[in-house]
């Protein structure tokens, strides 16, 4: 499933003293199996950009394409398309309101099925079964004990916990595209390990295509095979991470910040010890500098 | 979107009404507001007609602007309206058939009220376009402060109302991207009857009510560690002044006020 962005503007309160132009003139390709990332400082557009691919916001200008069709078209089943398009916001343990676990984590799935309430009505068992399968299933897929958390408040948990069962709700859906906005913001450095961990997870077996909006450079570096640059509402460039933070010009020119590894090789570089290739974390860098000294024969 | 809706309305140029001290303009509309019901005669109805055209035109609000804050209330008016005219029974009727009767008198009533609810509206509506929240309360409670004699807290009304006005946007978006986030999950608000619909908000009630919790500790966390203690001793950035603006101003309405009332001891004791 892919999403196609056609010269897409957007202007918030339009025709008054308050309007304000978020996007302009965007072009974008999201292919089927990507790692995307966007970049971009407070205020750039990133997230009305994404709010657009499951048609919460509808384009003032241009149009989206996801899966060929146009949710701006008259006619368009947007439920369909939400569950497709699974849309986790920032800090979305805010959202949370279920008495348990098990009811906020049902409520996506409960509405989308909600459509065929026919069926629903002649065979209520195997809708309470069918929940409780899913359920089930994007808990454990998101890490979490499925028989312990389930009828816990959400309220109790912790906050990486609240955060894991706010992805839950959104992928019990079973999306195939998973676009997520600062999906670390506010965790503690291991608690952003797990969540990432948990994305690649997530995009091995579960949702093939992940959009990922991020002010975290290592974080996007080291994950994202794609980085969309966004700056005042324009698409800047999309690189993949290597091309992009090779770029010194643009960095320098976009402000953007590099990750901790590519600062590291930029400087021994610098030094006269370049290397073909940029790490992006420490296990890399350690890698790229071993093999290096194993060449010259310093490390035996 | 609910930040459509922009809250308070202020209309963002730089005017004439709009640099008035907030104390003056309170002021000039609660007297505008007691001159638009002492006016009888169409020629008192004129002159806080006049008063209203001058503040709008020195305003540089779009007049569309000022027109549309009657929307809301469109149906007050019109339905009082109709009562007015189908009940009031004095004068000559003019028409009657079946049981309704309508007289000459019930017409000017009517007529009168409809535009005295118009420019009431018209008149404290270019007072929020005009004047920024943080502004009105502080005219507020500049405007209060002799009660602080009979130990009213004026200043910790002043600081829960500015606080209300400040966490009114935060709060609308934040619904707005709670609202957002449900409907991704497929919640829909529009469809199924009224109890259906009312259950429909439940979640977004909920977390809009938690947030408001938990920034509401923040803030008091905050003030706390600043050491907030209340108004002993507090200062102002910016001290509120009248200039000659507010004088010319006062000058011009109190005049167009004075006739009103001049108009409307005329019409009491005609004998005069």
């Amino acid at each position: 499933m892919s999403i196609i962005v056609k010269h897409l503007s957007f202007v918030y309160n339009p025709n008054t003293p308050f309007a304000k132009k978020a996007l302009n003139d965007i072009n974008l390709v999201i292919e089927d199996g990507d790692f995307f990332g966007i970049i971009g400082h407070t205020g750039s557009g990133k997230s009305t950009l994404v709010q657009h691919f499951n048609a919460l916001i509808k384009p003032s200008r241009g149009n989206v394409r996801v899966d060929g069709m146009d949710p701006a078209e008259k006619g368009a089943d947007l439920r369909e398309l939400r569950s497709n398009v699974g849309m986790v916001f920032q800090y979305p343990e805010y959202q949370l309101f279920a008495e348990t676990v098990f009811d906020d984590v049902a409520f996506g799935f409960r509405n989308y099925y909600k459509r065929s309430k026919k069926e629903l009505k002649r065979d209520p068992d195997r809708f309470k079964a069918e929940t409780e399968e899913r359920v089930r299933e994007a808990i454990t897929m998101v890490g979490l004990d499925y028989e312990k958390i389930k009828d816990k408040s959400p309220f109790d948990l912790s906050g990486g916990q609240k955060r894991r069962v706010a992805i839950a709700g959104v992928i019990v859906m079973r999306p195939k595209i998973l676009v997520l906005d600062e999906p670390t913001a506010g965790l503690d450095p291991r608690g952003k390990a797990e969540i990432l961990r948990l994305l690649h997870e997530l995009k091995k077996n579960y949702c093939p295509t992940i959009v990922m909006i991020s002010h975290n450079m290592n974080e996007i570096a080291s994950n994202c095979n794609k980085i969309a640059v966004i700056s005042e509402g324009k698409i800047i460039c999309v690189r993949s991470p290597q091309e992009l933070f090779s770029d010194d010009e643009l960095i320098r020119e976009k402000g953007i910040e590099v990750p901790e590894a590519v600062r590291l090789f930029k400087l021994l570089r610098q030094k006269g010890i370049s290397f073909d290739r940029l790490p992006f974390n420490a296990e890399e860098a350690a890698g790229l500098l071993f093999e290096r000294l194993k060449e010259e024969g310093k490390y035996a | 979107m609910l930040r459509d809706v922009a809250f308070g309305q202020y209309y963002p140029v730089d005017s004439y009404v709009h640099r008035l001290d907030p104390r003056v303009k309170l002021i000039l509309v609660v007297l505008f507001i007691a001159a638009i019901f002492l006016s009888s005669s169409w020629a008192a109805l004129g002159a806080c007609a006049l008063l209203l055209l001058f503040g709008v035109a020195f305003s540089r609000v779009a007049v569309s602007k000022v027109l549309k804050s009657i929307k809301p209330i469109l149906f007050l008016i019109i339905f009082s309206a109709v009562l007015n005219l189908l009940f009031y029974r004095e004068g000559t009727p003019v028409l009657s058939f079946w049981i309704i009767q309508i007289t000459d008198r019930a017409i000017r009533f009517t007529v009168l009220m409809a535009v005295r609810l118009s420019m009431l509206i018209m008149g404290s509506s270019l007072l929020t376009l005009t004047t920024t929240p943080v502004a009105l309360t502080d005219g507020i409670e500049s405007l209060l402060k002799p009660l602080k004699a009979v130990r009213f807290p004026v200043h910790e009304l002043a600081l829960i109302m500015s606080i209300a006005l400040r966490f009114i946007p935060t709060l609308m978006e934040e619904t707005d991207r709670i609202i957002n986030a449900q409907k991704a999950r497929g919640a829909d608000f529009e469809s199924g009857n009224i109890v259906a619909r009312a259950k429909a908000l439940l979640p977004i009630l909920i977390p809009l009510l938690i947030s408001a919790f938990r920034r509401a500790n923040e803030l008091s966390d905050a003030m706390d560690s600043r050491c907030y203690t209340g108004s002993k001793g507090r200062t102002k950035m910016k001290k509120l002044k009248v200039t000659y603006r507010d004088h010319i101003a006062l000058f011009v309405s109190l005049n167009i006020m004075a006739f009103i009332i001049i108009d409307k001891v005329m019409a009491l004791f005609p004998a005069i």
